[in-house]
């Protein structure tokens, strides 16, 4: 019994050193306490006057981070801001960095890093040497977020949201809408590396409320079209519409039009969608089909069509389809026709699909793929009516059934 | 000298770690260089390279049974040869350890450690892992039955993380420019799986030998899986372009999993493994270079052997490479050579030498 | 710097020495010469790459043998 007892005596010492040593077994040379840590949540780079980069970053305040459930409960803006933007000017954004490290009393920590913004200035002319900042330096992660801002870069993270805590969160749950293109660090290096020698990035841009106090809210707006790693143009939201169905990225959508033999507008809105594409080269000729599924339900109904009708339905399902082929169309012609900017993903899919007919045009892609034949193959079906059968609002006797 | 026995099972936990520790962050990127889209592949022609020389060891083993492959060379080709040739096979076991621990070192201190000296990470490990080879074979073996299933276990898990963000058409164009690149792919892995000839000096203290065969097999099926389940991951996620322009494309993509912008920040467990598993390998090769010596120079222990040698792998690993770009360019492209001569080619001399005497007789 | 490594290692040298040959048989005369052998190279092979961080090592050799191999693929 007593021998069992020293045993047991022994273990629990031994499970007692064992469980002690992880304390101080945490790190050696590069321990760092967290207080010690500049985390940055944002980073934002620009041009300036004399070809230097201006790198822009956001920094949490960790008190004011989790004050933050006070100030939204409506004491009135009495907290201090949860965030504090810091600029620095240099060659390179290491360069900037260190400048900017001079300036920060503890070490700036790039871990937490998940949004990167490029001036459109900064754009233009070419953005390859600084995305290979990200993904060479060990502590960014490949999941960030890009985007490109019409306006510079430092004003937008300077931008004190609403609801969110910083500009940085703002901007990331919009991308995690999906409501515009949603670009990840990983992403972009693999077009940009990519076959297709294009790259579509989403753009965002800033709206005050306040301009004195910064105050103001974000908004994912168009979408800049950049040809090998230099801005070339711009799609308006209509046409970023068209890019993400084309891109099978569609996930929030309403369409909304007047049916045929009707007065008012119906709304559909989308459940999910699928959009295959199709490469095929037959003699010489090089032919895209896009097919398009799309599943919706009807969320609003101004008109006076009576909706359990299967007829009705199924008149509704072909020209939804026709108006989201329209959409598609709109931006095929400028994507494909003015811009010659393959961010469609076509390059990747002839490919994958014909390696040996495309080794022979990768050289001139851009030219091969503004001669590409493109067919739209859209369907539409509409799954579910909402809450109200017929049109509310109106006498039965102004109903259509057909 | 060493009277501890392990099971054949303990064997295949043993060189599970020996050959994907280290495998699993440094092939992919070097695979993907030769074969992109096809770095598939390359493991599973590889791993044809591991079944040959398992049987090769196990034949001779059958030939001389009790022995290791120090004593047999003596046996098969005389005594001076045969001491020759263990001392080419002692040196090649430094150097491989060496180069392993310092794949190790690089990866620690390059993407968490970044100011720790490197000597500081190399004899920490190496110290723990002669501590393990000091207390006998059963105490290697044992820790790595313990530590083993929790790698596998981890590895799994985080692939499975990655299935949201995979795009399984990465995988075409197959085969685009035949099978030429995939071959290329496979010269460095093939030299990973060569080291199953370790289990030459594993074999004399396996209890069931009957199994060992059979679990050696497994053991090398296991490590096919691991490598295919990295490579495709890896492949679907980034593809073949741009996993071959990351060091550490393993650590990468766990870094990209974020599930919910709740379960992310992984990295600690890649690292967790990564230890661990550096461990076992480093535990079980330099088993075999201390029990080698050892034999070598007929001693009758060779628990005093097994500081002295760490501390030479220790400084082997940074004799003379300065950088880690050089550590990575001898793994990658040197080392390779070197195995496929010590480790295959001549091992199967020897087995053709032998059978021939024995028949002779 | 350099003289503070030669200390450290050749601490960590008698540390070794001291732990190990308590230990040992005293009786078997070819493993103690084998063991005060190995860990004396050790100390030099230490003391010289302490000093002479570029001498080319075991690895230079192989490179150097292999290098037509390599140049082949």
């Amino acid at each position: 019994m007593a021998q069992g007892y020293l045993h047991l005596s022994k273990k629990l010492l031994l499970i007692v050193f064992t469980w002690g040593s992880l304390l101080v077994l945490s790190g050696c040379w590069d321990r760092v306490e967290i207080n010690d840590l500049a985390i940055v949540l944002a980073a934002g780079i620009d041009k300036t006057e004399d070809d230097q980069i201006e790198l822009t970053v956001q920094l949490a305040i960790p008190n004011q981070m989790g004050g933050g459930q006070q100030q939204g409960s409506g004491s009135g803006g009495q907290g201090e801001k949860p965030t504090l933007t810091k600029q620095a000017t240099g060659t390179t954004i290491s360069e900037a960095a260190s400048i900017l490290q001079q300036k920060v009393p503890r070490r700036i920590f790039w871990g937490h890093n998940t949004v990167i913004v490029f001036g459109k200035e900064l754009a233009e002319g070419g953005i390859r040497e600084y995305v290979e900042f990200f993904a060479h330096h060990p502590e960014p992660r490949l999941r960030s977020f890009v985007f490109v801002s019409e306006e510079r870069a430092s004003a937008l993270l300077e931008v004190i949201p609403y609801l969110e805590q910083s500009s940085s969160q703002f901007a990331r749950e919009l991308a995690r809408f999906q409501i515009g293109l949603r670009v990840t660090l990983k992403d972009l290096l693999e077009s940009i590396s990519g076959g297709a020698r294009a790259v579509a990035l989403p753009g965002l841009e800033y709206e005050y409320e306040n301009v004195k106090e910064k105050k103001g809210g974000l908004n994912i707006n168009g979408t800049a079209v950049f040809k090998e790693d230099k801005m070339e143009g711009y799609l308006d939201d209509r046409l970023t519409r068209g890019l993400l169905w084309i891109r099978n990225e569609v996930h929030l959508a309403t369409v909304s039009f007047t049916p045929e033999n009707a007065d008012g507008y119906m709304s559909f809105k989308l459940l999910r969608s699928n959009t295959q594409l199709h490469p095929e080269i037959k003699d010489g000729k090089w032919k895209m089909t896009l097919a398009i599924t799309t599943e919706d339900d009807i969320e609003e109904n101004q008109t006076d069509l009576v909706l359990t009708d299967p007829k009705i339905i199924a008149e509704l399902e072909e020209q939804l389809a026709a108006k989201i082929d329209e959409r598609i169309e709109e931006t095929l012609s400028t994507v494909q026709k003015e811009m010659k900017a393959d961010v469609l993903g076509f390059a990747k899919s002839f490919e994958q699909k014909y390696p040996d007919e495309w080794e022979q045009v990768k050289d001139r892609w851009e030219e091969k793929f503004a001669e590409v034949e493109i067919e739209v193959v859209s369907k539409a079906y509409i799954r579910r009516l909402g809450m109200s059968t017929q049109p509310q609002g109106i006498p039965e006797e102004e109903m259509k059934e057909e | 000298m060493e009277t501890g026995k392990i099971s054949a099972s303990q064997m295949a936990f043993m060189m599970y770690p020996v050959v994907i520790a280290t495998g699993i962050v440094i092939i992919p990127s070097i695979t993907a260089n030769y074969a992109a889209q096809d770095m598939w592949l390359s493991p599973i022609l590889a791993s044809l390279m591991g079944v040959l020389v398992i049987f090769i060891a196990l034949k001779l083993h059958q030939l001389y049974p009790g022995h290791t492959i120090i004593e047999y060379s003596v046996s098969i080709i005389g005594k001076v040869p045969g001491k020759l040739l263990g001392f080419i096979y002692l040196y090649f076991y430094l150097l491989m350890n060496a180069g392993g621990t310092r794949i190790y070192a690089d990866f620690v201190t390059g993407a968490f450690f970044k100011e720790t000296p490197l000597f500081v990470i190399l004899s920490t490990i190496m110290l723990v892992s002669s501590f393990a080879v000091r207390g006998g074979i059963e105490v290697v073996g044992r820790s790595a039955e313990m530590i083993v299933p929790f790698y596998v276990i981890i590895l799994t898990i985080l692939c499975f993380l990655l299935v949201a963000d995979l795009n399984p058409k990465n995988i075409f164009p197959i085969l685009s420019d035949g099978l030429m690149p995939s071959i290329k792919g496979a010269y460095t892995p093939q030299s990973w799986f060569a080291e199953f000839f370790l289990i030459a000096f594993l074999l004399p203290y396996v209890k069931d030998i009957q199994k060992a065969g059979k679990w050696s097999m497994i053991s090398l099926g296991a490590v096919l899986l691991g490598f295919l389940a990295t490579n495709l991951s890896l492949l679907f996620l980034f593809g073949g372009e741009l996993t071959e322009r990351f060091n550490y494309p393993l650590l990468d993509a766990v870094r990209y999993i974020s599930i919910a912008e709740f379960i992310q920040h992984l990295e600690s467990l890649v690292m967790a493994i990564w230890v661990a598993g550096t461990f076992v390998k480093l535990a079980v090769v330099h088993f075999a270079l201390v029990i080698g010596t050892a034999q070598w120079l007929n001693l009758s222990d060779y628990k005093p052997l097994v500081f002295p040698l760490g501390f030479l792998t220790v400084l082997v690993s940074i004799w003379g490479i300065s950088s880690e770009m050089e550590s990575a360019h001898y793994s990658g492209t040197i080392f390779p050579s070197f195995s496929l001569v010590v480790q295959t080619i001549i091992p199967l001399l020897l087995l053709v030498i032998a059978i021939l005497r024995k028949k002779h007789h | 710097m350099n003289w503070l490594s030669l200390f450290g290692v050749s601490l960590v040298v008698l540390l070794l020495f001291f732990y190990e040959w308590p230990k040992m048989n005293q009786n078997q005369v070819k493993e103690k010469r084998v063991f005060i052998f190995l860990i004396a190279g050790v100390w030099l092979v230490a003391v010289m790459l302490i000093f002479f961080p570029d001498v080319p090592g075991p690895i230079d050799l192989i490179t150097f043998l292999f290098r037509p191999v390599e140049n082949f693929l």
